[in-house]
C-alpha cells in the first residue's frame, strides 16, 4: 500500500483521539504511549509522544524516508475517569492492528465501535456497589444490622454522585456531596436509638468513593519515570481523599457523633 | 477451624467489594468473574496472614496480597484478552485501609478541640499506616511488572533478572 498524502494527517488524528480517550479512561501513561506507538509502528510510521494527564501530544516520523510528517497535540476536556471497557476496547484495537493489516478506516470504525458509551444497566451498578459497600461491612467487622444500613448508605451516595455527575459538577464537589448524603443516611440511622453502635457503618459507607484508579495510577507512572503526570494524579486523588473525609467530617460534626 | 470460616468468610466478602468495585469501573463481562477470584485471593492471603496463629502484620499482609493479585493478574488477563492492571486495581481495592483512614479523620477532629499528645500521636499513627499500605497495595501490584520486565502480557517470556536482554 503506497500512502497517500493524507494518510499521515488523518492516522495521526486518530492517533491523538486514541489517546485522549485512554487518558479519559484512566490508562497509565505508559499504557499510552505503548499503545500509540504500537498502532503507529504498524502504520510504518514512528511515533514520538508526550503526554500529560490532560493532553497528548504526537509527532509522527516516516520511518522508511525518516521525514517528519506530522504534528498534533490534543488536550482531554474532562478530568480522567475510569472506563475500563474503553481501556479494554483500544488494548485489542492496538493489537489487531497489529496482527492482520488494516487500512485508516477500518481503524477508524473500530476505534468508534471501542470508544462506544456501553455502561452496566444502571439498577445492576447500584445494586454491586451497594453491595461491595456491605461486603467492606462486614469485612471491617460490621454484621447484618450495619451492612444493611451500609447498603442503603452506599446506594444513595451513588445515586447523589450519578446525578451530580449528570449535572457536569465540579468532581471535588461531587465527592464530597456523595459522602456527606452516604453518611447522612448512616446518622440518621444512628438516631434510632439502636443498640449497638454503628462506627462500622459510617466508616464503609464512603469507601465506594475511593479514588482506586488514579492513587495506584498515579504510583505506575512514578515508578515508570513520568514523576510530573505521577504527582498531578497523586494529587487529584488526594484531594479526593479530602473531599470524602471532609463530607464524613460534616455530618460526624452536624450530628455530635463521636 | 473457627479461625479458617472466619478468614475465607472475609475473602469471600473481599471478592463481592472487588466485584463491585470493578461495575463501578466499568471492567469488561468477561473479566468479572476473574476480578472476584482475585479479590477473593487477596482476601485469604491478607486475613491468612494477619490471623494471630501466623501472626503477620498489617502492611506485610497487604504487600504479599497485592503481590499475589499483581501475579496472577497477568495469567488471567491472559485469558479473558483485558490489560493486567483492569483486573488486579479492582482486585486490591478491598484492601485498601479504610478503617485507617476513617479513624485518622475522626482523631484530626477530635485534635481541633482537644490538643493532647496521645491524640496527636493517635492521628500520626493511623495517617501513617493508611499512607504506608496504599504504598504497599501499589507496589504490589505493580511488582511482576517491574521483576520481569514485561513489555506486555501478550507475548510475557518469562525474563528473570540474570536472564539475557
Amino acid at each position: 500500500m503506497i500512502p497517500s498524502e493524507e494518510e499521515p494527517a488523518e492516522l495521526g488524528h486518530i492517533l491523538l483521539r486514541i489517546g485522549t480517550s485512554l487518558l479519559h479512561a484512566g490508562a497509565s501513561t505508559t499504557r499510552v504511549v505503548k499503545n500509540i506507538t504500537r498502532i503507529a509502528d504498524a502504520f510504518g510510521y514512528e511515533a514520538h509522544v508526550d503526554l500529560g494527564t490532560r493532553v497528548v501530544s504526537i509527532s509522527l516520523d516516516n520511518k522508511d524516508r525518516e521525514e517528519h510528517v506530522f504534528t498534533g497535540s490534543r488536550s482531554a476536556p474532562s478530568m480522567p475517569g475510569a472506563d475500563f471497557k474503553v481501556i479494554t476496547g483500544i488494548s485489542r484495537l492496538s493489537w489487531s492492528v497489529v496482527e492482520k493489516r488494516m487500512t485508516l478506516t477500518e481503524l477508524k470504525n473500530d476505534y468508534e465501535r471501542a470508544v462506544e458509551a456501553n455502561p452496566y444497566p444502571r439498577i445492576i451498578v447500584l445494586g454491586l456497589v451497594g453491595l461491595s459497600g456491605a461486603s467492606f461491612c462486614y469485612i471491617f467487622g460490621g454484621r447484618s444490622i450495619e451492612m444493611a444500613i451500609t447498603f442503603v448508605a452506599t446506594i444513595a451516595g451513588l445515586l447523589v454522585r450519578q446525578e451530580l455527575q449528570r449535572l457536569k459538577y465540579n468532581p471535588y464537589l461531587v465527592t464530597f456531596s456523595s459522602a456527606a448524603c452516604a453518611t447522612l443516611v448512616v446518622s440518621l440511622m444512628s438516631m434510632l436509638h439502636l443498640t449497638i453502635r454503628l462506627d462500622h457503618a459510617f466508616a464503609t459507607s464512603i469507601l465506594f468513593l475511593i479514588p482506586g484508579v488514579p492513587l495506584i495510577i498515579a504510583f505506575i507512572d512514578l515508578m515508570n519515570g513520568y514523576i510530573i503526570n505521577g504527582l498531578d494524579r497523586g494529587v487529584h486523588a488526594s484531594i479526593h481523599a479530602f473531599a470524602i473525609a471532609t463530607g464524613l467530617a460534616t455530618m460526624l460534626y452536624l450530628f455530635n457523633i463521636s | 477451624m473457627e479461625a479458617w470460616f472466619a478468614i475465607l468468610s472475609n475473602a469471600f466478602w473481599c471478592g463481592c467489594a472487588a466485584l463491585g468495585f470493578s461495575v463501578l469501573f466499568n471492567t469488561p463481562r468477561v473479566a468479572l468473574l476473574s476480578v472476584w477470584v482475585c479479590g477473593f485471593m487477596a482476601g485469604l492471603i491478607k486475613f491468612g496472614v494477619i490471623n494471630p496463629e501466623i501472626g503477620g502484620g498489617m502492611l506485610g499482609a497487604s504487600w504479599l496480597a497485592a503481590s499475589a493479585v499483581g501475579f496472577a493478574s497477568i495469567p488471567f488477563s491472559h485469558r479473558c484478552h483485558v490489560p493486567p492492571t483492569i483486573i488486579s486495581i479492582p482486585a486490591v481495592i478491598p484492601l485498601v485501609p479504610g478503617s485507617f483512614a476513617y479513624r485518622t479523620m475522626l482523631d484530626l477532629i477530635k485534635f481541633i478541640s482537644d490538643a493532647d499528645h496521645s491524640v496527636l500521636t493517635g492521628t500520626i499513627h493511623n495517617g501513617l499506616m493508611t499512607l504506608f499500605i496504599l504504598i504497599a497495595l501499589s507496589v504490589g501490584v505493580t511488582l511482576p511488572m517491574l521483576l520481569f520486565r514485561i513489555q506486555s502480557v501478550k507475548n510475557v517470556r518469562l525474563k528473570f533478572p540474570w536472564s539475557e536482554e
